[in-house]
Order: structure tokens, then C-alpha cells, then sequence
């Protein structure tokens, strides 16, 4: 039959590539079916869910390998440099940026059918697995064995172990376990040139720059990682959970600026804005949900699918909120230990003008943790675009970057933020915004202003425009901002390792 | 902005959440783990029914093959904050193509031999099963019916042999379902031939009238029996059960009393119908417990994330290799954790796990319990 009226982008790349991808791989490792082609040709990047919603597959990728061995990469990587064939290293297309469109054709090598969990050292606490593993995967396996990674960002049900290391990221404990870069003590990886690139296992050392570090965040262009060797944690004594309310959000900043300062752990800061108090902050569990609060819960449900067309009123409407921001404080470990950080903290949030609201806020988090990952279907199902960016800056710039980015995004869409992965120099924040044109093409206008704008504020207050999503597609034309002359050293690092620009084209900024 | 839908609208909000999901179950779906492709992970698979309802793709663009990718285990929905049920949404696309003449060769096949023999086996299930129960098993009336799973008959006969005897020794009073031996329907209704589904099931029911208590050692039997047999007509007080149930309210009643012998280690697998299908975790674990003297090993995933064996949803007929690798991930743990015995009380799982690794000691529990008693 075949008579849909979707019209692929004939292959970029092809003239007997097929040939010799089977001759490596095998047949049944090699895709150029319809399926995969559409499939490969948009990750998590919201652009993606508007191409969906417009019928569109402007991407397509022209094959798809799964590679079983790192042998088969290198010749894989012989026969990129020959053929000048883009390959795009493949996880589990969790990115929100774009990372693994497939831009300029090529090969998706998709690294999931190497997700075996190689050794567990629990004498060293180390795991050593491949990177097509998936998130949930590797930490169950561990969790059977009495550890964790300590590794938990909100994708963790469909990221991988590769994708973790390939894009810098971070988990929602990171302020006690660390982001992934703390977590990895080696790696190993096919370089452009052919070599596998593996480090030695050491807890350090002090043998000329980190070149481990370099390929941590290259977002597969400048090797196709393999493995990593990443620390593990015995599971935690004992877990609190704690929930303080702020009037407003600076006397939040400043309550965990002085916890952080005051050397105390905690595995989870989470601050949220009024918005984000109010939508997703402190709910109550369903069954508790009576009288006035049910009534409220239905206005949430409102504000969540309806109000987001109108920014100003939803304006209007967090006015009458009243300065409500809810912090999220987790401790994790000895008994002992959680037991006195939690007290500590709750005196600094006290002196800060917070009010203890008891452990339920925090266990509600804990128990809902990666509930916000399925909220967006309903309002791309209705028509919105909705997605996030996290920023970081220091204190001394964080309150004026919080209002700056409000600010230019207001009136166009609906906005919200919460302050997580803090330090004790400062601290990240996530915004999550949503809006809709009159019809898809003025969306997709109005999504393209709104990141613009939003960069530029950034910029302007003087944050990094990253703190764990990484750069992609989305975020490649702010780079030369971001980096200033780095940008240059970033691009002749990527010249000397990949001299015919295979990996990854077209991603971080580093290739056109 | 909605968009219009031209074909299976009544799903439309079912692939649009899963669209437009970052793919959160992915870790649970067995096909996924396995083939590791996006084209095949619920997200992939939804993502081309999609394309297919708004006229982008035809079903033989890649929509129907990977409509063949779901095993019907179950597992998506349990890492769904939607509780999205995925397997009936594809299970309509299989009928679709059933019904435009684009069936794989395969559950054509059995779809045919469905018809002609009540089973997806042939004349020889109803012999087989002849030749291990006892004549006056068959056509009595009790108020316990045993209804024996059609992989049961045809791969562990052993196992018909040995819940007889355990029943007969607990002095239960039970009829044996036969000797023609007919299927539940569920391949009829996961290949997509909801009416040949319909045809077995009419039948099974009236054949289920006159008994209280259906028990099988099929949990896709019993799941089917439990969920989709009322609308058709079974009885409220025909109450359908997992063998494992009853055997378990035996012993606790007394009527059987295992013998301890050498205690052994043993993994349990959940069985989707079993577990995710039927919510029944316990009393096997309870009754493996009282046979085995200790508590049973848990798999790293378990109980309501338990691994599917890749024998449903007629994958080992559209994608063996596909099916053989699922199989391969529980039989794989039991080996690198040092165990030489999986218990599992689904005999299809059973039939999958003794293909992927024919030395491992793969058993029903009644097996243990009769060997025991």
C-alpha cells in the first residue's frame, strides 16, 4: 500500500554505505528502515515535538547502527574519515537540546545494545558498565547489591550511563553525590582517529590536564564513549526529608547560600518560586485532598492546561499569591549525621525567616520526584510548546539573573522557576516556561523569541547558559557569548582530534 | 490545533501522550532493553501509530512492524504516571492489518489452526492431554474446574501429572477441563482476532458454568478468564485463579504438608499476567517459602517491575530473535548471581527461559510441591 503522505529527505549519505555498515555490523545491526529513520530524527529537544505536531521530519536519519564491540566503532570510524559520513553517538535521546539531531545525515550509532554492567569493586566502591546502559537499569542492578550511584536527574528512566557522561549532567541529589563529572573517575572512548582512549583507574592524578574531563560534556564530538568507571555509594542509612516556606524567594537564596556555607550536605535544595510552589511545590497526596483543598487542586489543574494561553493573567493571578516559595531540604546517610545536618539546617532557615512545615513536603518531592517528566504531554497534546533551560550564576548575580529572565519572557509565556543544585558560591536555576501562538507557525515563532530573549538575559546577568542540560543545537549560537575565546581553543581541540569533522557535526558550536 | 485523525481516533490520546512523553518507561519495556532501537521503545513504537492516524505513513511503512514489537507484559504501564495501557492500542493495530488481508504469515497461521482446533496447537493438545489425566477427571462435576495452559500440555506434561496427584493428595474434589483441549483465546486477542477471541472464549464459558473456582497454571489464562471473560457472559460465581493461589490455601489449610528436604536456593520470576495482569506477588512467594524452606532470591527487577520472559503478544512468532533475547535477561542474572534453579509459574515463561539456557533448573512450583510431598 504505502501511500502516506510523508515524504522522507532522501539519504544524505548512501551509494553502498549500506554494504559496508553490514559488513561491520551484521544485518541485524544496521537500520535504514522507514521506522527508524523517523524515529532517530528528533530526541527530546521540544523543536522536535512541534516538528511532530506539524507532521514534519525535517531530520531524518539516514542509518542507525547498534555496535556490540568497540572494534566495530573503530572500524566504523575508518569508514566515517574514508566516506566523510557524519556519526552521531546515540544514548537514549533523552537531550533537551538537540544533541542528536541529525543534521547533516550520516550514521546514529546508537550505543544501547552495549549496556552491560562489567564489574562491581564494591572494595573500591566502583562500577565499571558500558555507556548504553540506562539510568534505572544500572541503579536497580547496584540497588540489589545494597549501593547507588547517587546519580538520580529527572530522565533517569530513559537516559543513559553514555549520555550521562557525553553531556555533563547532573542528578537531583547532586549537592551531596555530586554531578556526573565528580562521579567519574575513568572512561573509555573510540576517537576520531581510530584509538580507543582509555584512563587509567587512579581516585587522581596530577598528569598533565584532565584529558578524562575533556570528554565529559564534548556531546559525542570528540569521541564515542564506551565505558565508564564511576563511584557508587553503600545505600544511605537513613533519608529526611524537610519542607521550609519562604515569603519571598530571596529569603530562600539566601537561607540555602548560608546552609551550604555553613559546610552542611544536604543531597536535595529545592526552592521554587511562587508559580512553581503553587503548581507543582505542595500538593497534597490525592487522598488527602479535601474541602478547600480539593477546591484548590482543581484551580491548579486549571492554571496547569488552560491559563497558560494568557501570561498575563497567570501574571496577575501569582500577584495574588502572595509571596509563597517552598524549599525542599533531603539528607541522606548515618542516622547520626542526617539527624544533626537536618536540625542545623532548619536553625540557618529560621534565622532566615522560614517557616518549618515538617517532613511531608519533602517526602511528597521524594515520592513524585520525576512526576513533572510526564506533564508536558497534555499541553503539546493541546497545542503549547513547553520547555526549560538551567542557568547558573553565582549569589552575588543570582537574584538579579532570577528577575532579569523573568522579566524578558513577560507576557509572552508563562514562567516559572525553582533554584536547585546549589553550592556554597552559588546556584542553578531551572526555568520552565510554556505558551502558544495563534496557529503552529506563529508557535514556533513565538518559541524561537522566547529562547533568544531568554539567552540574552542570561548573558546579560552574567550566568553560564548551561548548568546540566549541555549546548546541542539549542544553545550552539550562544557560544561564542558563553566562551568568548574558549570557543577557539574548543575548536582547535575538535580540529586536531577530528580533523574531517565526523562526530557529531553541527553540535556545541564547534562546527557549522 | 488539535489534529484530525483518520485512522484508530479512538487512541488518539494515547499516542498523543506518549509522543510527546520523554519515553519514562523505556527501562521497563523488554522489547526496548533488548533491541535497544527508539523505532521499538513504547515511545517509537506509538510515535509511528501516530504518523498512521494522521495519514502521514500507511500501515506497512513501518507502523505494522513495530506494532509486532510488544510482548502485551504490561510493564509500561506500571512507569507511566498516565497509567497508559499500551498492548490493547496495538493489539487494534495487529487487527486492523488482520483485517486488510496484511497479517504476519505466522499468527495467520495460528489464527487458522485457532479455528479448526479451539487451540493454537492442533489435534494433539486434546491427545497429549488425554494421555496424562485420569478418564474421570474430564466432563464431572466439582466445584474446583483445573483448566491446563496449552504450553503446558504441549512442553511440560510432567506438570499435569503432578498437580493431579498434588490435588488428589490434598483430597480436593476437582474436575480437569478436557479432553478437548481448548485455549483461553488470549493469542486470538493479542495476534488482533478479537472475534476468533470471542468464538474460544463463548465456548470455555459455557464448559466454566458449573464450577466455582477456575484454576490454572496459565497465568495469560486465568488473566483472561478474570478481566475479559465477564463480558461475555462467565458467571460471577465462577471465580478464575492461579494454581499457585489455591496450592498455597492448601497448605496453610494443612491438606498438604511438604517435606523440608535439602534447603535451596531459588530465584522467583513474576509472571506479567501473574503479577502486573492479576496483582498475585505473594502467594507464590509464601507457598515457594513453605516448600523450599527459605525465602526465594528476588531478581533485580521484581514483583511489579518484574521481567517479561518475551513470550507474549506472539513475538517468538513475528520476532524470534527479538523474543530469545528477552528471555535471556532473567536466566543471565540467575546465572551471574551464582543460582542453578528459577522458579517461574508461567509455563510460557518456563518454555522461553529452558530455550535460553537449556542447563539452568527452570520449574513450576507445583513441581517443588509435588517432589516435596
Amino acid at each position: 500500500m504505502s501511500d502516506g503522505k510523508l515524504k522522507l529527505r532522501p539519504r544524505l549519505h548512501d551509494g553502498g554505505l549500506e554494504q559496508e555498515l553490514v559488513a561491520i555490523f551484521g544485518a541485524g545491526a544496521v537500520s535504514g528502515r522507514t521506522e527508524e529513520r523517523i524515529a532517530y530524527g528528533r530526541d527530546l529537544w521540544p523543536r522536535g515535538h512541534l516538528w511532530m505536531r506539524q507532521g514534519r521530519v525535517p531530520y531524518p536519519a539516514d542509518w542507525v547502527v547498534w555496535p556490540s564491540t568497540e572494534r566495530q566503532l573503530v572500524q566504523l570510524v575508518e569508514l566515517a574519515n574514508r566516506r566523510r559520513v557524519p556519526l552521531v553517538p546515540y544514548g537514549a535521546g533523552s537531550g533537551v537540546c538537540g544533541g542528536t539531531v541529525p543534521v547533516q545525515g550520516g550514521v546514529m550509532v546508537d550505543l544501547k545494545r552495549m549496556s552491560a554492567i562489567l564489574a562491581v569493586e564494591e572494595r573500591s566502591l566502583l562500577v565499571r558498565a558500558q555507556a548504553g546502559i540506562l539510568g534505572q537499569v544500572l541503579e536497580t542492578h547496584l540497588n540489589a547489591r545494597g549501593l547507588t550511584m547517587g546519580h538520580f536527574p529527572s530522565s533517569i528512566y530513559c537516559s543513559t550511563l553514555g549520555g550521562y557522561l557525553a553531556t555533563r549532567s547532573a542528578g537531583q541529589l547532586s549537592t551531596r553525590y555530586g554531578k556526573i563529572e565528580d562521579m567519574t573517575l575513568g572512561l573509555k572512548a573510540v576517537l576520531a582517529s581510530g584509538e580507543i582512549y582509555e584512563t587509567r583507574a587512579a581516585p587522581r592524578s596530577a598528569t598533565g590536564p584532565d584529558l578524562l574531563q575533556l570528554l565529559v560534556g564534548s556531546e559525542g564530538t570528540l569521541g564515542i564513549i564506551t565505558e565508564g568507571l564511576m563511584r557508587v555509594h553503600r545505600m544511605p542509612q537513613s533519608r529526611r526529608f524537610r519542607g521550609v516556606m519562604f515569603n519571598e524567594i530571596e529569603a530562600g537564596m539566601e537561607a540555602i547560600r548560608l546552609v551550604l556555607q555553613k559546610g552542611l550536605r544536604p543531597a536535595a535544595v529545592r526552592l521554587y518560586d511562587e508559580l512553581d510552589t503553587f503548581i507543582v511545590g505542595a500538593k497534597p497526596r490525592e487522598a488527602e485532598k479535601k474541602g478547600f483543598a480539593a477546591f484548590l487542586s482543581r484551580i491548579q489543574k486549571s492554571v496547569e492546561y488552560r491559563m497558560l494561553a494568557w501570561p498575563e493573567v497567570v501574571g496577575f493571578f501569582e500577584k495574588m499569591l502572595g509571596g509563597k516559595c517552598l524549599l525542599v531540604l533531603t539528607f541522606e546517610g548515618a542516622a547520626e549525621m542526617t539527624r544533626l545536618e537536618e536540625s542545623l539546617a532548619l536553625e540557618v532557615c529560621a534565622e532566615a525567616g522560614g517557616r518549618d512545615l515538617g517532613p511531608e513536603p519533602g517526602k511528597h518531592w521524594w515520592e513524585h520526584r520525576y512526576d513533572v517528566s510526564y506533564r508536558q504531554s497534555p499541553l503539546l497534546e493541546e497545542g503549547y510548546f513547553v520547555d526549560t533551560f538551567e542557568v547558573a550564576a553565582t549569589w552575588e548575580h543570582l537574584s538579579t539573573l532570577y528577575r532579569n529572565v523573568r522579566q524578558a519572557l513577560s507576557g509572552k509565556v508563562v514562567v516559572m522557576a525553582h533554584f536547585s543544585h546549589a553550592y556554597a558560591e552559588g546556584c542553578s536555576i531551572y526555568f520552565t516556561f510554556a505558551g502558544r501562538g495563534a496557529d503552529e507557525a506563529a508557535t514556533e515563532a513565538l518559541y524561537k523569541e522566547v529562547w533568544r530573549v531568554a539567552m540574552e538575559a542570561a548573558l546579560a546577568s552574567g550566568a553560564t547558559l548551561s548548568h546540566h542540560h549541555g549546548v546541542g543545537l539549542s544553545k550552539a549560537a550562544f557560544m561564542r557569548q558563553q566562551l568568548g575565546a574558549g570557543l577557539d581553543m574548543l575548536k582547535a581541540i575538535k580540529k586536531a582530534l577530528d580533523p574531517n569533522g565526523i562526530l557529531n557535526p553541527g553540535k556545541l558550536g564547534v562546527s557549522e | 490545533m488539535k489534529q484530525k485523525l483518520v485512522e484508530l481516533p479512538e487512541y488518539g490520546h494515547e499516542t498523543a501522550t506518549c509522543t510527546f512523553c520523554p519515553k519514562m518507561c523505556r527501562f521497563a519495556c523488554p522489547v526496548d532493553r533488548v533491541e535497544g532501537s527508539e523505532a521499538s521503545s513504547p515511545w517509537g513504537k506509538m510515535t509511528m501509530l501516530r504518523h498512521l492516524q494522521t495519514g502521514e505513513v500507511s500501515l506497512d511503512q513501518g507502523v505494522l512492524a513495530s506494532a509486532y514489537k510488544c510482548t502485551g507484559c504490561m510493564a509500561c504501564k506500571q512507569a507511566c504516571l498516565h497509567g497508559q495501557e499500551l498492548p490493547p492500542v496495538f493489539e487494534a493495530v495487529r487487527a486492523l492489518a488482520a483485517s486488510r488481508g496484511l497479517a504476519h504469515p505466522k499468527l495467520a497461521e495460528k489464527d487458522e489452526a485457532m479455528r479448526l482446533w479451539g487451540n493454537p496447537v492442533g489435534p494433539k493438545l486434546s491427545e497429549e492431554l488425554a494421555r496424562r489425566v485420569p478418564p474421570s477427571r474430564f466432563l464431572r462435576p466439582a466445584p474446583v474446574l483445573v483448566f491446563f495452559g496449552c504450553t503446558t500440555v504441549k512442553r511440560f506434561p510432567n506438570v499435569l501429572e503432578e498437580t493431579v496427584r498434588v490435588l488428589e493428595a490434598a483430597g480436593l474434589d476437582f474436575a480437569v477441563a478436557g479432553p478437548e483441549k481448548l485455549c483461553s483465546g488470549l493469542p486470538s486477542l493479542s495476534h488482533g482476532y478479537p472475534e476468533r477471541f470471542r468464538e474460544v472464549a463463548l465456548r470455555n464459558i459455557a464448559l466454566f458454568a458449573n464450577h466455582a473456582r477456575i484454576v490454572s497454571d496459565c497465568p495469560g489464562a486465568v488473566s483472561t478468564f478474570a478481566r475479559k471473560y465477564p463480558e461475555l457472559g462467565l458467571p460471577a460465581h465462577s471465580k478464575p485463579e492461579h494454581l499457585s493461589v489455591l496450592l498455597l490455601e492448601l497448605v496453610r489449610a494443612g491438606r498438604l504438608s511438604p517435606r523440608l528436604g535439602r534447603v535451596r536456593r531459588a530465584f522467583y520470576h513474576d509472571a506479567c499476567h501473574l503479577g502486573r495482569y492479576l496483582g498475585v506477588y505473594d502467594q507464590p512467594r509464601e507457598l515457594l517459602e513453605r516448600v523450599l524452606g527459605r525465602k526465594v532470591e528476588e531478581l533485580a527487577f521484581h514483583r511489579e517491575m518484574g521481567l517479561c520472559s518475551g513470550g507474549g503478544g506472539g513475538l517468538p512468532l513475528t520476532n524470534p530473535e527479538l523474543a530469545a533475547g528477552i528471555a535471556r535477561l532473567p536466566v543471565e542474572e540467575v546465572r551471574a548471581r551464582g543460582g542453578d534453579l528459577l522458579v517461574s509459574a508461567c509455563p510460557s515463561a518456563r518454555r522461553r527461559f529452558q530455550k535460553a539456557d537449556p542447563d539452568l533448573e527452570i520449574v513450576d512450583p507445583v513441581s517443588l510441591l509435588a517432589a516435596a510431598l
